[in-house]
């Protein structure tokens, strides 16, 4: 059939008088089988929905770094031969009733100790706390150096005995690291490894809730516990899941209401919400299906599914709506909403799903598997809402009064009756001065906007974890844990490589003094520790004790006598790797960059055959490494997104103005959400680095619903403000109900106890009011700059402009033109 | 780190690892660096003889001289020329085990610190270090001449801290070892030890008091010039790091742990209770009663505590 005809829809009251083989060959395959379509969605649904069920929410420290960063890299090689720099959970025991050196406490805490060194994923080995073998002091006496566990020999809780323990600690070193400052607490250092015995990958919630068992069981015997570390941060992220999912339920729920409100037909609004629930049981049952688990920081992407589900659900149900109002039987209202906006909600679709698929060159898999989580989910769509929605609803219909209700606007205008002053409003915007002032404004706000995210950090910026309240558990605790030990926990280690054997070498160990003194004036750096550093310690402990002695000796024989009497962690047991400790007072974005940096510097005028100094390890170093990654995937990330866009953009119109009369709106959208995480306080993170991506995917459904009638009604010959119009009351509308109703429901989110689902939803709100705003008021306003349809004028065929259908009265021209997608198909061939 | 302070006229220097010299022109208050400093060595002492002219001294043997008060410090001598002036005065002695010590000064290279100074005046000057080092110069430092032969120290124990009484020289240092010169040095004697565990702080005071105080909270008095002392009891078993005299008689030690004590007329330690100074390494006496710490995390200055008046007899 001929492809002109595709758009012009004559009213069909009598399925009989409807040509069942009209249509695409698509149309036909779906719509002449609809109950295979829907039983074989049923099953899909069936199958999908049991699969969802094994969906574990989980998360891994290994998938969050970026595994082929040379740090990460340096780091992976050297682990096995590292002490105590990878994953670890800190288990910090006080005593509320006095200090650390008191019978009761050192009964509780060994048996605390006990029950952590049999939790599973535990590295038992690098396990440290008071009461492991391998704390241990020095001393120096008259005699010489001394040494031993800093649990005296023979020790029974006697006041003798814990006397000789607080004496033991002093000299230990422990200070600050394992015990207190205030000595009212000390830490039980648990080092965890990725997989267990087994094989197994660690079980984050399993470890953090035993944790949290612990907790509960000794602190009814009078200690307080004080948890920090990456496994418990999850451990609280996947426990506040329910209370996540508990607002996601009252978004869906807000956005069922408003859409109900504005259709007042129950039947269509629970089909649009139920296919866009059923994208989302797919999205999660086949995640399990092909190996992957939900990650707490993609526990947004199934809601985004939802809402993008929502947006096209909307578009569909509007389309049948308003055919079935003008009188088209509901079988046929489907056919032609699918045949006029089939082509388009694929088109925004597949750019969504593009668009979250460039997130894949990020080398971290957390974002990767947000990548492929949130393009499975997209696609589910294309299935759920374009082609089993208009299949449903063309078996249901839509009520007749709600029907009617929706032609009421194009009704009365038709009737001469002044348009609904919101109509007026934005029509305005196609006009010259307020497009100008508009495109001015826009102006304005991108080079504010621009100016203010450059202020945007990568990393965290504050103490604690940005994803919880700053009054959390976790963040208590970890202030607790910041002021009585000092901020030792960011630690970042270099490690120096040198031929087996020769860690001692003295020239590569004073490098390293040399390394280390450079290293403390930077500021942040709040102490170090080395074989170096060692040397200093022995060489003044050797000499009774006289500080005056505190000196790197460039003398062999010592360094190799110190070096053999060095406690673990130092160096690696075939000696040829020396750890460097340098413990940072905060991990923020500045603070790691000026560490490395130096580092980097040093190692390219030092390193040698017999020494190399790779970065790095621990959790600062891993930090580094992942900002540094996260720094350049944030601009990668936008170059690749928009290009996707941009392409399939043109892709869709064939024209350059047309593609930055949609481009620049999400554009602006982009850089004010950035500007918007500055003001916010907010850092880019592997958590945070999707969503602007994310935004851009929601902004590219709205401009392609209204520019695509826009520029259909252009080529018919209309004016930008009639044209303007038309888009408005079909597509436009729905583009205001599902901004507004998306933003209005993931604003309840700022309430959610998890602060990093309120910062979402706070970013997804402005994204979502932000797009629409640009969608309806910048979008027309470039459009009359950049007149979408003037570029490429010459392929519209004048034959096509307001040809009237062989079967529609002339005057009534609402049905008879192509609303949306039509654009592709006129231009085919 | 920082490992001793001096006065210098109204001035105050302090020296640490590294290399390190800070200035402070309003008692402690706020500090700077040196200008230039020619070495990076640990400095382990510092004194002045007037407002422009001091040295300082430490590891691998350097000798540093400043002529305008601190700001820049020339190198006059280093572990290595000082070795061939010990084999240069060994040899004039023709004193076959000197000669033999003096050689293995020079074959073990410059790795041995010096740990104290004593200056007379802008010409005359003692270093004291490490190995039972000990070098004179009367020239202002040009020249440095090893005077080991003088001392009665066969085992070349350290010589961890030196002070004077007017012409009277006390230096203590390892394994108990005191001596005494009543002549600038010309002739050193040693005196009989009260303690055999080693001595890191001196102090004397106007009325010719020695207090000498040392490892685990050792501490003895002597009111005649070293020939008997008596047991300082009260401290705890920390090592004695440094000493001073507030006013003219007042002896305030401090530990390793940095806990201050002040020598009562009493003959007993009364624990200032001050809060705890982070671990320290010397102390030095400021005007008004005020006390300099140094040591571990850099220089402190407080006020000396209320009941050091409280001890008074």
């Amino acid at each position: 059939m001929s492809n002109l005809n595709a758009g012009a829809s004559p009213v069909v009251r009598d399925l009989a008088d409807f040509d069942r083989n009209s249509g695409s060959i698509v149309e036909r395959a779906i719509f002449n089988r609809r109950g295979i379509v829907i039983a074989l969605c049923l099953l899909v649904t069936l199958i999908l929905g049991w699969q969802a069920t094994k969906l574990r929410v989980t998360a891994s420290y290994e998938k969050t770094i970026p595994a082929s960063h040379a740090y990460i890299v340096n780091f992976l090689a050297h682990q096995n031969e590292l002490h105590g720099l990878g994953n670890a959970v800190r288990v910090v025991v006080a005593n509320p009733e006095g200090s650390i050196y008191d019978a009761a406490y050192m009964e509780t805490l060994r048996k605390i100790n006990d029950e952590i060194f049999q939790l599973p994923g535990v590295a038992r080995r690098q396990m440290k706390s008071l009461w492991t073998p391998s704390t241990r002091w020095t001393g120096v006496t008259e005699d010489g150096l001394e040494g031993g566990p800093v649990i005296p020999d023979g020790y029974d809780g006697s006041p003798a005995s814990l006397q000789g323990l607080a004496t033991n600690v002093a000299r230990s070193g422990e200070l600050g690291q394992l015990v207190a400052l205030d000595a009212k607490s000390s830490v039980v250092f648990v080092p965890l490894m990725s997989k267990d015995t087994e094989g197994q990958p660690l079980d984050y919630g399993a470890l953090a809730q035993s944790l949290e068992d612990l907790r509960t069981k000794y602190q009814a015997q009078g200690v307080t516990i004080h948890i920090t570390g990456f496994a418990k941060l999850v451990g609280d992220l996947i426990d506040g899941v329910l209370e996540v999912l508990t607002f996601f339920a009252l978004a869906v729920a807000i956005t069922a209401a408003m859409l109900f409100w504005f259709t007042r037909c129950l039947r269509s609004t629970l089909l649009v919400v139920a296919s866009s629930m059923v994208a989302v049981v797919w999205q999660l049952g086949l995640l399990p299906t092909l190996g992957f688990t939900l990650d707490p920081y993609s526990i947004l992407v199934p809601f985004l599914v939802f809402a993008i589900g929502m947006s096209h659900g909307a578009q569909k149900m509007n389309g049948i709506m308003q055919d079935i109002g003008r009188g088209t039987h509901r079988l046929v209202a489907a056919r032609y909403t699918f045949r006029r906006l089939f082509l388009a909600g694929l088109t925004a679709l597949l750019t969504d799903a593009a668009g979250f698929a460039v997130l894949l060159v990020i080398d971290i898999q957390a974002i990767r598997e947000l990548a492929i989580a949130a393009s499975i989910g997209v696609a589910a769509l294309i299935f759920t809402n374009l082609i089993l929605l208009p299949i449903l609803l063309s078996y249901t219909g839509v009520s007749p009064a709600a029907a009617a209700r929706s032609l009421r606007a194009e009704a009365a205008s038709a009737r001469g009756v002044a348009r609904h002053p919101v109509w007026t409003l934005l029509d305005r915007f196609t006009t010259r001065r307020w497009a100008g002032a508009t495109v001015a404004a826009g102006a304005g706000l991108l080079i504010a906007g621009a100016a203010v995210s450059t202020h945007l950090a990568v990393g965290d910026l504050d103490p604690g974890a940005p994803e919880l309240r700053a009054d959390s558990r976790y963040n208590r605790d970890v202030a607790f844990v910041n002021a009585s030990y000092g901020a030792s926990s960011d630690v970042l280690a270099v490690m120096v490589k040198t031929p087996a054997g020769y860690c001692s070498n003295v020239e590569t160990v004073l490098k390293v003094d040399e390394l280390e003194w450079q290293l403390r004036q930077l500021p942040g750096v709040e102490s170090t520790n080395t074989l170096a550093l060692l040397n200093r310690r022995v060489l003044t402990g050797l000499n009774e004790g006289n500080p005056r002695w505190y000196e790197m000796l460039p003398n062999q024989d010592m360094v190799n006598t110190i070096t053999a009497n060095a406690p673990r962690g130092l160096y690696n047991d075939a000696c040829s790797l020396l750890t460097m400790y340098v413990f940072l007072s905060d991990h923020r974005a500045e603070t790691l960059a000026s560490v490395v940096n130096h580092v980097e510097a040093f190692a390219k005028a030092n390193d040698s055959e017999d020494g190399q100094f790779l970065l790095a390890a621990g959790s600062a170093g891993i930090d580094a490494a992942t900002n540094i990654v996260v720094r350049q995937a944030s601009r990668t990330m936008l170059w690749l997104v928009y290009g996707t866009v941009v392409l399939m953009a043109f892709v869709a119109f064939r024209s350059w103005r047309a593609v930055v009369v949609a481009i620049v709106p999400l554009l602006l959208t982009s850089v004010l959400a950035e500007a918007l995480m500055v003001a916010l306080g907010m850092g880019v993170k592997v958590a945070t680095l999707p969503v602007i991506a994310l935004g851009v995917g929601i902004g590219i459904d709205y401009a392609l619903y209204i520019l695509s009638v826009v520029m259909a009604r252009l080529r018919e010959g209309m004016s930008l403000s009639e044209a303007y119009y038309r888009a408005l009351q079909s597509t436009g509308k729905i583009v205001i109900l599902t901004g507004l109703t998306l933003g209005i429901a993931v604003t309840t989110w700022v309430f959610s106890p998890i602060k990093f689902q309120a910062d979402m939803g706070l970013l997804l709100a402005f994204m979502f009011l932000w797009n629409m705003f640009g969608a309806l008021v910048l979008l027309p306003a470039l459009a009359y700059f950049l007149p979408p349809t003037a570029g490429n004028a010459k392929q519209v065929r004048p034959d096509t402009i307001n040809r009237p259908s062989a079967r529609w009265p002339a005057g009534d021209d609402g049905p008879a033109h192509c609303e949306v997608g039509c654009v592709d198909i006129r231009q085919r061939p | 780190m920082l490992l001793a302070a001096s006065q210098a006229g109204g001035r105050l220097a302090a020296v640490g690892e590294r290399g390190l010299i800070i200035l402070s022109d309003d008692q402690g208050v706020t500090w700077r660096q040196a200008r230039a400093v020619p070495t990076s060595v640990s400095l382990a002492a510092v004194r002045f003889a007037d407002e422009h002219t001091g040295w300082a001294v430490g590891h691998a043997g350097v000798i540093l001289r400043t002529s305008d008060g601190g700001e820049t410090w020339s190198r006059q001598a280093d572990g290595r020329s000082l070795a061939q002036a010990s084999l240069a005065e060994a040899s004039r002695s023709q004193d076959a085990r000197r000669i033999k010590a003096a050689q293995w000064l020079v074959d073990d290279g410059p790795d041995k610190p010096l740990m104290g100074i004593l200056a007379f005046d802008t010409q005359h000057v003692l270093v004291v270090g490490a190995y039972g080092l000990i070098f004179e110069s009367t020239d202002g430092g040009a020249t440095w001449t090893s005077i080991m032969g003088r001392l009665d120290n066969p085992k070349g124990l350290h010589l961890n801290a030196v002070e004077r009484d007017g012409d009277a020289i006390y230096i203590a240092g390892e394994q108990g070892l005191l001596l005494r010169s009543d002549d600038r040095g010309k002739n050193f004697h040693r005196l009989q030890s009260p303690y055999e565990g080693s001595w890191f702080a001196l102090a004397v005071t106007s009325n010719g008091t020695v207090i000498a105080a040392g490892l685990r909270g050792h501490a003895f008095s002597s009111s005649n010039k070293g020939a008997t002392w008596s047991r300082l009891e009260g401290a705890a078993p920390a090592s004695f790091v440094g000493a001073t005299v507030v006013g003219s008689d007042r002896v305030v030690l401090v530990n390793q742990a940095g806990q201050l004590v002040s020598v009562g007329n009493d003959e007993r330690l009364h624990v200032l209770h001050a809060a705890p100074l982070p671990p320290t390494s010397a102390l030095v006496s400021l005007p008004k009663g005020a006390l300099l710490a140094v040591g571990m995390t850099g220089a402190k200055r407080f006020s000396a505590p209320a009941n050091l008046s409280g001890v008074t007899p």
